[in-house]
Formats: C-alpha cells, structure tokens, sequence
C-alpha cells in the first residue's frame, strides 16, 4: 500500500498485493486458508475455586442481549430501559433460607471482594448457583470474582466464583415478607 | 494458603505438556510464556523461584530459567 495508491482510491482493505492491487474487501471468499477449523486437544484442569460452608454458592457472570460489556455505549442509549441496573439472580430456594425476596437488597461475598446489589427471584439459575450481569460498573461485579484464569489465554475465570449472598438492607415493607408464596419444597 | 498467581498459571501451563518428553516439555512451556506472558509475570515467577520456588512445578521452574535474562 503506497500513498500514492491511497491519494487514488482512498482506502484499501488488507490484504493489498499484487494479486489483489485494490484490497480485498471481502476475505476468504474461495475458502478459508487452512481449511474449516484446527482443533487442538488440551488437557482438562479443574478450576481451583471450591464452594465451602462460608462461601457455599457458585456466582456465574455474564451478559444480556441489550447491553455490552461494560456498558459505556449501550448504557447511553434508551437500552437502559431494558436493564436499569444489574440484579443477582437467586433460586427461590436458596432465597428462602436467607430470607431474601424479590428485590432485596443483598451482599455478595467472594473470599475476595463484596458488593451489594438487587436481588431477582429466579428459578433461571439451578439451586446453589447466582448470577448476574457486569453491565454497570457501579455493581462492581469485577470486585467478588477471582484472580483465576484460563492457563493458555489467561481469561479470568468469571464463571467460578465461590459466594455468600445476604440480606443486606430490606426494602421490602415487612408484611409483604408474610404474604409472600411459600417456595415448594422438592416432590411438592 | 492460595498460590500468586504467576506460580499457579505456570504450573497449569506445565500440566499440558506433562505428557511430553522432560526437555520438549520445559521448551514448550518456556515457548508459551516468552510468547504470551507479561514481562512482569515472568519477572514476578523467577523472583518465586529465587525465593526458594515452593509449590511450583520443576518443568515450569526449568523453562522460567531458561528465559531469565542474563545479569
């Protein structure tokens, strides 16, 4: 690619040579190099994270359709209508025995970090697993989960991360706590 | 007590390759980390290894050496 080249054309897409003098606005479109895919095999190694009686509860991190990542575009626009905040995600079953109903305010505790967030009554998420979303920094997601991460990327391990969930402040006014549905019991 | 965490990826890393030959498997696992790793995580390792090096696997111990740099 000279100057030149681009004072004529204005831009060029890579690759530019001689078999493709003006770019190559759409690649592979014969086929893929080295064909469709190389697999490598690698050994399997268990995460080290273990749910123990102080921390018994998994906590999964991950996305919704209407936000990304961070948020730092998607958080400007009326998508926030669709996700105002992150919330934590619970079993009713695991809710019940903390004393947690929808849209209480809880603690999340990781043996390294905590924060506070809404929980969401959710049977979405099996019994002994939370989750929520990172698309508000003010959740501070990235403050419970680990130091973990993939031995070939070193990707953090968002999905592992061993939890406490506690009521934190109710804001739910004490009768409705009475009136709420009983949560079913296995076989029920 | 938890591994830093330069100590515990690099004894993963070691897993992989235990499979391997000992020398082809201390020259991938120093491939991979001169590849892939921060300066500072392989200065953060070799300090654990100079420190004694508790915990961390001998291959990755042996291919964190062969990338130290000389004094």
């Amino acid at each position: 690619v000279s100057f030149d080249l681009l004072d004529k054309v204005g831009s060029v897409q890579w690759p530019c040579n001689e078999n493709a003098p003006l770019g190559t606005p759409i690649m592979h479109e014969s086929g893929f190099v080295r064909g469709k895919g190389r697999f490598m095999p690698t050994n399997y190694v268990p995460t080290k994270e273990r749910s123990t009686r102080r921390f018994p509860l998994i906590l999964t991190t991950g996305r919704i359709l209407s936000q990304y990542n961070v948020g730092a575009q998607t958080r400007r626009t009326a998508n926030v209508a669709w996700h105002p905040e992150d919330v934590l995600e619970i079993h009713p079953h695991d809710a019940e025995v903390r004393g947690i109903v929808d849209g209480d305010t809880v603690s999340l505790a990781s043996r390294v970090g905590r924060t506070s967030l809404r929980a969401r009554l959710s049977d979405r998420m099996p019994v002994g697993v939370v989750y929520t979303t990172f698309h508000h920094p003010v959740t501070g997601a990235n403050v419970v989960t680990t130091e973990h991460s993939d031995w070939a990327t070193n990707c953090p391990e968002y999905k592992v991360t061993a939890v406490q969930v506690a009521l934190a402040v109710s804001t739910v006014p004490s009768g409705r706590v009475a009136a709420a549905v009983p949560v079913p019991a296995a076989g029920n | 007590m938890a591994l830093p965490p330069d100590v515990r990826l690099a004894n993963e890393i070691a897993i992989q390759f235990h499979h391997l030959p000992r020398d082809r498997s201390i020259e991938e696992i120093a491939k991979h980390m001169r590849s892939f790793w921060d300066p500072r995580m392989l200065r953060a390792l070799l300090a654990h290894i100079d420190a004694g090096g508790p915990d961390l696997d001998p291959l990755a111990a042996a291919a964190a050496e062969q990338l130290r740099q000389p004094a």
